[in-house]
């Protein structure tokens, strides 16, 4: 199912590098400017004192956790720019490898003056909710081995983030700074291995539906302040098994949407940065005419410390406090304080260790914790990261 | 009782000879460092001739290399031009006239190129190679550490 999705989008990216290829030994100069192209691989050493954390960790030493990704982008005809990256990723043993077209799509700035762009973007695109969500997968680019699971999950990281759909976008520059909006409009890819949460309803057919994204941000990345608002709402369709008494109850019109509304803030100086995010998200499930709704408030703040031009230490603490009544609310508590460092000996290679002492069991991969609230709320989990660019 | 008093000052005078010595070689260290940092060559602001601008200011310098000031007054688009990987010039650059970690750097173009709403600076090897890229594309800018320049170049000055 998630192949047939992918396949168009796939052959595109596929012509459009051979087209990029063959330019490159013909008329390169004529059709495609500033071609770029990146490409990672990590691998994660997990040890978790309970549970399954992004890997198989429960109480052992596990080497589940890698990825690796092909970014690339290239400007077609002076102003045409193509972007896409290709991903693998493996979070747990059962999770298997996860290989997808992450994004790929074409982006066109229809007008652009010394300090205005107005722009189209078209295809499958990063959603750039929050402030790191754009840049979330390669680990040089992101703070810390995992991002912080109340704003970012990886829990539902596909079906959350990836979608098919347009954007408009604008931006008004002022000397360092930058005033920018836009507007997402989608169909989310759905991934039927993140329903897991809902298992007890045997979810299936979980499909994208719609989903609208809106941001404004205004600031510098490293100098002074910036900030963000985000309001992201992806809603999805699914076929649920509803037990009622004895009795179990087909619903093949059930819908699923999520409401977030994210506000961001850092303060960046030459040596260290504070970074805080909070979401506000209500969660809704509506089935046979009636719902089941699910509120939580999340946030984190993190400092970073840029020690010297290899060495960065890091603190965050990282909550989510459920609220509602239609749930149980311990099971998805979650708050996380950790702490970490890296080390970039040199453009290439990245080492980052860190320990994460958390309470709660919320922002858990269920398919990898199928008992998770019969344990202890109160675990630690130690971290350590192997990362290499070209 | 004599001995004992010519004991120490002869033990008193050896350890300050020592302490002479001693300090004296972490003058010539300091001096050492002191005097390589001092006369370091600065990195200058190099753009083709065809740029109008004699001079910029920081916020503008930074504009440009994060990216987001793409064209000059007149309308001519902003080639950026920088070294590539760990290059010990981009990194005093980046340091000592952005005031940011290369990293910092390195995500911003990230973020620009891979969500399509900007491209990343042209990266170069050697300072030869910047100095004939910066000549040979309008609207050029770069930096050297060495004093050459050509009848195609200028310095921009930084405010």
């Amino acid at each position: 199912m998630k192949k047939q999705k992918l396949l168009p989008l796939s052959s595109f990216f596929i012509l459009l590098f051979s087209g990029t290829c063959f330019a490159n030994s013909s008329s390169q100069g004529d059709w495609f400017k500033q071609t770029n192209w990146e490409a990672f691989v990590s691998q994660s050493a997990i040890y978790s004192s309970d549970y399954n954390f992004l890997s198989q960790s429960d109480d052992t030493l596990s080497f589940d956790m890698r990825e690796a990704g092909i970014l690339f982008s290239t400007i077609v005809r002076e102003k045409l720019t193509f972007s896409t990256q290709v991903l693998g990723r493996k979070v747990s043993e059962d999770s298997g490898n996860d290989f997808r077209v992450d994004y790929a799509f074409l982006s066109y700035p229809f007008y652009q003056t010394q300090n205005n762009t107005l722009g189209v973007r078209l295809g499958r695109i990063r959603s750039s909710y929050g402030f790191y969500n754009e840049t979330r997968d390669i680990p040089h680019t992101r703070t810390g081995i995992v991002m912080p699971q109340s704003i970012y999950f990886d829990m539902t990281r596909n079906s959350f983030y990836s979608a098919d759909g347009v954007e408009l976008y604008g931006f008004r520059d002022f000397a360092n700074r930058r005033l920018a909006a836009q507007v997402y409009v989608s169909k989310p890819i759905a991934d039927d291995n993140e329903t897991g949460g809902a298992e007890f309803l045997d979810p299936s057919n979980f499909d994208g539906d719609k989903s609208l994204l809106a941001k404004i941000s205004y600031g510098s990345e490293f100098d002074g302040f910036r900030a963000a608002f985000t309001y992201y709402r992806p809603e999805y369709h699914v076929d649920l098994l509803i037990p009622i008494g004895p009795v179990i109850v087909s619903d093949t019109g059930a819908t699923v949407y999520s409401e977030n509304m994210l506000t961001s803030l850092e303060y960046n100086q030459f040596d260290w940065s504070v970074t805080a995010e909070y979401l506000r998200h209500k969660f809704q499930v509506k089935s046979l005419g009636s719902k089941i709704v699910a509120y939580e408030e999340a946030f984190y703040i993190q400092g970073l410390f840029r020690l010297n031009e290899q060495w960065e230490a890091y603190l965050r603490y990282d909550s989510t406090e459920p609220h509602g009544d239609d749930i149980g609310e311990d099971a998805f508590n979650w708050d996380d304080i950790n702490i970490g460092a890296s080390y970039r000996p040199n453009n290439n290679w990245l080492i980052r260790a860190e320990i994460h002492y958390i309470e709660g069991q919320g922002r858990l991969l269920s398919r990898d914790n199928p008992n998770k609230n019969l344990q202890d709320p109160y675990w630690t989990a130690a971290m350590f990261q192997v990362a290499y660019k070209w | 009782m004599l001995n004992k008093q010519s004991f120490k000052k002869t033990l008193i005078s050896k350890l300050m000879i020592k302490l002479k010595r001693f300090f004296l070689l972490v003058a010539a260290l300091l001096f050492i460092v002191i005097s390589s940092d001092v006369y370091a060559e600065p990195i200058r602001v190099i753009a083709n001739s065809s740029v109008t601008l004699e001079q910029l200011k920081l916020k503008d310098l930074r504009s440009i290399y994060t990216m987001k000031k793409r064209l000059w007054a007149e309308g001519e688009p902003v080639s950026v031009f920088v070294y590539s990987g760990d290059n010990a010039i981009h990194k005093t650059f980046c340091r000592e006239l952005l005031k940011v970690f290369p990293r910092q750097l390195e995500s911003v173009w990230y973020r620009l190129v891979y969500s399509g709403t900007g491209a990343s600076p042209i990266r170069v090897n050697s300072e030869a190679e910047m100095l004939e890229r910066v000549a040979n594309t309008p609207g050029a800018i770069g930096y050297l550490q060495s004093e050459s320049l050509n009848e195609k170049t200028k310095i921009i000055t930084i405010k």
